[in-house]
């Protein structure tokens, strides 16, 4: 039996575990698309929230700042982060597929689902500490910008603020992690993006041809609206209550990946 | 070693690797040998566990490959599609590879050194030439230093400088005591490194074989290998090789074909008899004749046998 040149690791769970995280961490941050998206949804919440501080205050009155949910109006970035969040999570799977480079991860790592769940964690633990923190940016930026005594301004403390901001970055992240579960579904980039923007846009499409008591008891279960909840700070007819809609949404995510997972070991790769 | 036991894989209509059954031993180079769309490609995702067997099974030193926890100590694999994502760095390519079977940066960088490739480990992957793509594949196979190689057509689009030292490297691992697996559609490629062949033609098994025997045409496959002599006595030298009982099989002015004998019989019996050899060689074309003259005869069973398993199918080309 030949010497092995390189010291042999231990077998036990834990360092694999650890070690196969490692190398999906390795895989995300060694791509320029996952600096690119990430950039995109940061400046795109950041940008957005400083244009609508300076030009919105002009364009209300008095009486609609009143009533306006100034803080979900602050993380009105979120109609572009979202889509390049979903972008980031369907090809960090896809991209593996369309390059190739899932044969040598899976000739590696043969325990697909393990892999599967070293990339989940690693992309999930990436975008939260992203998203989370452009939310707060895109909060204090708009906030920043407002014209002193404007009735938008909000605090921190004020009631439903906190868990709305914060909130915005669960949602992000979950949403990522939905487009992960259709691309690891679909495998290719292309078809999964259309997927998740299909589910996410064209629903609320399809409701406007439906009888209005439909649509009222429908409208909150879709997943843009469930998405919404967690950002909304005054109550909206079209909403479930925050955390009862953030949860909608997580199902919505764990249903994809959960079939992705069971897809994984069942298809040639 | 890596033992195939009525391996068979078929996709929709066609059957891409049919009841394939082999073994390929350790401190040996073995030749995996096929046309284009023999099964060859196939039969190595299935090793890896990339693909499920429709039937039968395979193991890697015993155990089936998906039940190794790391992998790349066992077996280092290249398989001839590209394996790397274009955006990713050589070096970042490898070090994601190695990572997840625990293997740190020293042995990256070892590897990049080995294949040649670390003036190059920053760049891009994407813009790599095929060979250099070729020595990333390699150097990924490496990573786990395995006591299995198993390699897809590692020459392609390698110089001659590349393929001598991908050569001489499986050589050096076979005599380490590894396990060394490569294919190739090329007989004339495998002669040279391989101790053992193994061929296959429509997704069956044709012959498997040593080099040496299928070379002297003593395999029992009944093929013949011809010798061409050159010689300003090529009449006598044709009457002394007849009374030996080996055929002439052509004579062309001073060149005889020969048939029946080897180079050494003829040499011995041209130098005891005083008779000047001007050239003297085992044709090379004789091999690839031998070589597609076995994986037509099979070709040729298995399109009467199948006729829905003509081509390659479009799963077999996805790759």
């Amino acid at each position: 039996m030949p010497a092995t040149i390189t010291a042999r690791p231990s077998d036990a769970a834990l360092a694999r575990y650890s070690d196969i995280l490692r190398s999906e961490f390795c895989k995300l941050r060694s791509v320029r698309s996952t600096y690119w998206t990430l950039l995109a949804a940061v400046s795109s919440n950041v940008l957005l929230a400083a244009l609508l501080a300076i030009f919105l205050p002009g364009r209300l009155s008095a009486a609609a700042k009143v009533t306006t949910d100034a803080t979900r109006v602050s993380l009105g970035g979120l109609h572009l982060s979202q889509v390049a969040i979903g972008v980031l999570g369907v090809l960090v799977i896809t991209s593996e597929y369309s390059s190739g480079m899932i044969r040598a991860t899976l000739a590696a790592v043969p325990q697909r689902r393990l892999m599967l769940a070293a990339k989940t964690i690693v992309f999930a633990v990436t975008v939260l500490l992203t998203a989370i923190p452009a939310c707060f940016a895109a909060y204090f930026i708009f906030q920043a910008f407002l014209p002193a005594s404007d009735p938008m301004l909000t605090s921190l403390t004020d009631p439903g603020v906190l868990r709305a901001v914060i909130g915005a970055g669960l949602f992000l992240t979950v949403l990522g992690l939905a487009g992960l579960g259709l691309g690891i579904i679909i495998r290719s980039s292309a078809g999964a993006i259309a997927a998740l923007f299909g589910a996410l846009f064209v629903p609320p499409l399809v409701m406007t041809l439906l009888p209005q008591s439909w649509q009222t008891s429908v409208t909150p279960y879709l997943p843009m609206n469930a998405g919404a909840a967690i950002f909304a700070v005054r109550p909206d007819a079209s909403l479930l209550a925050p955390w009862t809609g953030f949860a909608v949404l997580c199902l919505y995510a764990a249903a994809t990946l959960v079939t992705g997972f069971i897809l994984i070991n069942h298809r040639d790769a | 070693m890596i033992e195939a036991a009525g391996l068979s894989k078929r996709y929709g209509a066609t059957q891409a690797v049919d009841d394939l059954s082999f073994t390929v031993p350790p401190g040996q180079v073995t030749g995996f040998l096929g046309p284009n769309g023999a099964g060859k490609s196939t039969t190595m995702r299935l090793i890896l566990g990339l693909d499920a067997p429709t039937a039968g099974s395979v193991t890697v030193n015993g155990r089936p490959y998906a039940t190794y926890r790391r992998p790349l100590f066992e077996v280092g694999a290249m398989l001839e599609a590209q394996t790397f994502h274009g955006g990713r760095s050589a070096r970042n390519h490898l070090l994601s590879i190695a990572l997840s079977n625990g293997i740190g940066r020293a042995r990256v960088s070892k590897v990049l050194e080995l294949v040649g490739l670390d003036k190059a480990d920053r760049k891009r992957a994407g813009g790599f030439s095929l060979g250099m793509s070729q020595r990333l594949g390699i150097a990924a196979a490496l990573l786990g230093d395995p006591l299995v190689l198993m390699l897809d057509e590692p020459v392609n689009g390698l110089d001659p400088e590349g393929v001598l030292w991908i050569r001489n490297l499986l050589k050096a691992m076979a005599a380490e005591g590894r396990t060394v697996f490569l294919s190739s559609h090329l007989m004339s490629e495998v002669a040279l490194t391989a101790d053992r062949l193994i061929i296959i033609g429509r997704g069956r098994l044709i012959t498997e074989t040593g080099t040496e025997a299928f070379l002297r045409g003593t395999d029992g496959s009944g093929a013949v290998v011809t010798v061409r002599a050159r010689s300003r006595h090529a009449a006598e030298l044709a009457t002394l090789l007849l009374a030996h009982g080996a055929a002439v099989a052509g004579r062309d002015g001073d060149i005889l074909t020969v048939t029946g004998a080897d180079c050494d019989t003829v040499g011995e019996l041209a130098a005891a008899n005083g008779l000047i050899l001007q050239e003297l060689s085992a044709q090379r074309a004789s091999l690839e004749d031998r070589y597609l003259e076995l994986t037509r005869d099979a070709a040729d069973y298995r399109a009467a046998g199948h006729p829905a398993a003509q081509g390659k199918t479009a799963q077999a080309d996805r790759k």
